[in-house]
């Protein structure tokens, strides 16, 4: 079942990439629909591990939840989630 | 014997995984979008070009002159060399998680094929990173993907200025690295600094590119934002000078004094930063490295009292706002104001 992205929590299918070579390590989860992730949301990716070998690429279909923030969590994190901006350094 | 304990310590890192815990990112897609870059159309369209181009595809990986045996560092130089690569392959695995993300989620075309290119780069530089962990059998556990993962929130000006940044300062490291080894070879431990000249030289393109996007858009440079810029500079310096003390034997083993080579990476960022920031911070101001000398001692004595379980971190507590007060005088030094150039474009001549 595929609820409304306006739901608190809703699921929806989606496509995640996994690749593990000396040319590109990445993963990406595209959701169906790409809808909008506001701060402080979350999404779980349901399923066994993704785990590709050195040297492969794997893409598979999954089903993934959504949980919306509450409002003030969302406030929060929009407050807060610059301060971990110094991650991106290294 | 080190006969015997390095086999030993080789075969335990055999077995080893390490867990990549990158954070995702949402930001203000809608300003994110109203970024334009009609004031330095021709400058964009030549560095879209070299992304097109690009010239290092094929480069990162082992080649013909790739020699290197695992079980040659000593235990302390080996613990201190994988830290390096993991957070180096985390920075570059998180920074392609949000190019992409600004990819997917953008609707300005420009921006978007910008974004790809540079998750592209990025992704490639952690494919290359994690190459070289497996010869120290180290593989890299993706698990992060089916776990529960919260969005957090950077605004779009913040995004810019960090990884501006962060790209600038990767590429001073790294030239600095390169250049010193030229000189000193017998201090090339690994081949894998063979390799970064062409790796910072994508590091200097994001940055070019960033550039572009704030000079593009005036605003970013003035006012209340001259106070954020200088804020970003400072937490960058600060973050590589105590990051990089935490090292001494990767430091030894280059044959670089950590102080010293921070110091000449701040003046390649300084001076690369004069295409786009109108403030800089004063890195010869006498008190300037009296502070970071003195923010590194606190962070120190931090890190072993939170080794001390709870109680540490109590005691720890006053250390912390000493940081913040030494942060802050830091912060009031005597800045230096810089009049933007009419040439946006950096070369890359460290």
């Amino acid at each position: 079942m595929t609820a409304s992205v306006h739901a608190r929590v809703f699921d929806l299918g989606c496509t995640v990439t996994v690749t593990n070579t000396p040319e590109d390590l990445s993963a990406h989860v595209e959701l169906d629909g790409n809808p909008e992730i506001h701060p402080g949301d979350s999404v779980t990716v349901h399923g066994a591990e993704i785990a590709p070998a050195f040297g492969e690429t794997i893409r598979v279909r999954r089903r993934a939840t959504v949980r919306r923030a509450s409002p003030l969590k969302r406030l929060w994190v929009r407050l807060v989630g610059d301060l971990g901006i110094m991650e991106l350094v290294d | 014997m080190t006969t015997q304990t390095v086999p030993n310590e080789f075969t335990r890192k055999a077995q080893e995984t390490t867990t990549l815990s990158p954070r995702f990112y949402t930001t203000d897609i809608k300003s994110m979008n109203r970024l334009s870059i009609d004031l330095v159309g021709p400058q964009w369209e030549a560095l879209l070009a070299e992304f097109e181009e690009d010239k290092n595809f094929g480069h990162f990986h082992k080649d013909g002159d790739w020699d290197f045996d695992p079980q040659s560092l000593s235990p302390e130089l080996r613990k201190e060399f994988l830290d390096f690569l993991v957070s180096s392959l985390t920075a570059e695995f998180s920074g392609c998680v949000l190019y992409a993300e600004l990819h997917k989620k953008g609707f300005n075309p420009e921006l978007r094929k910008l974004f790809r290119y540079m998750a592209r780069d990025e992704s490639r530089h952690a494919g290359f990173i994690n190459e070289c962990l497996k010869e120290f059998g180290l593989s890299v556990d993706m698990g992060f993907l089916v776990k529960k993962k919260q969005y957090t929130y950077f605004k779009p000006k913040f995004i810019l200025y960090a990884t501006y940044l962060s790209e600038k300062i990767g590429y001073a490291r790294y030239i600095r690295i390169f250049r010193h080894l030229e000189r000193n070879p017998e201090n090339r431990f690994h081949p894998i600094f063979n390799k970064f000249q062409e790796w910072c030289n994508d590091e200097f393109r994001h940055g070019e590119a960033l550039a572009l996007m704030m000079r593009a858009n005036p605003k970013l440079l003035k006012g209340l934002n001259r106070l954020w810029i200088r804020f970003f500079q400072l937490a960058v310096f600060a973050t590589m000078f105590v990051r990089d003390h935490t090292r001494p034997h990767l430091h030894h083993a280059l044959g670089l004094d950590p102080e010293q080579n921070a110091i000449e990476v701040f003046r390649i960022v300084q001076e690369v930063s004069k295409q786009v920031f109108p403030v800089l911070l004063d890195v010869e101001h006498p008190a300037f490295l009296k502070h970071m000398r003195k923010l590194r001692s606190l962070s120190e004595r931090i890190m072993t009292l939170r080794e001390q379980g709870i109680v540490g971190r109590i005691k720890a507590l006053p250390l912390q706002l000493q940081v913040g007060a030494t942060f802050a005088r830091m912060y009031f030094l005597p800045t230096q104001t810089n009049a933007l150039p009419d040439e946006l474009r950096m070369a890359a001549t460290w």
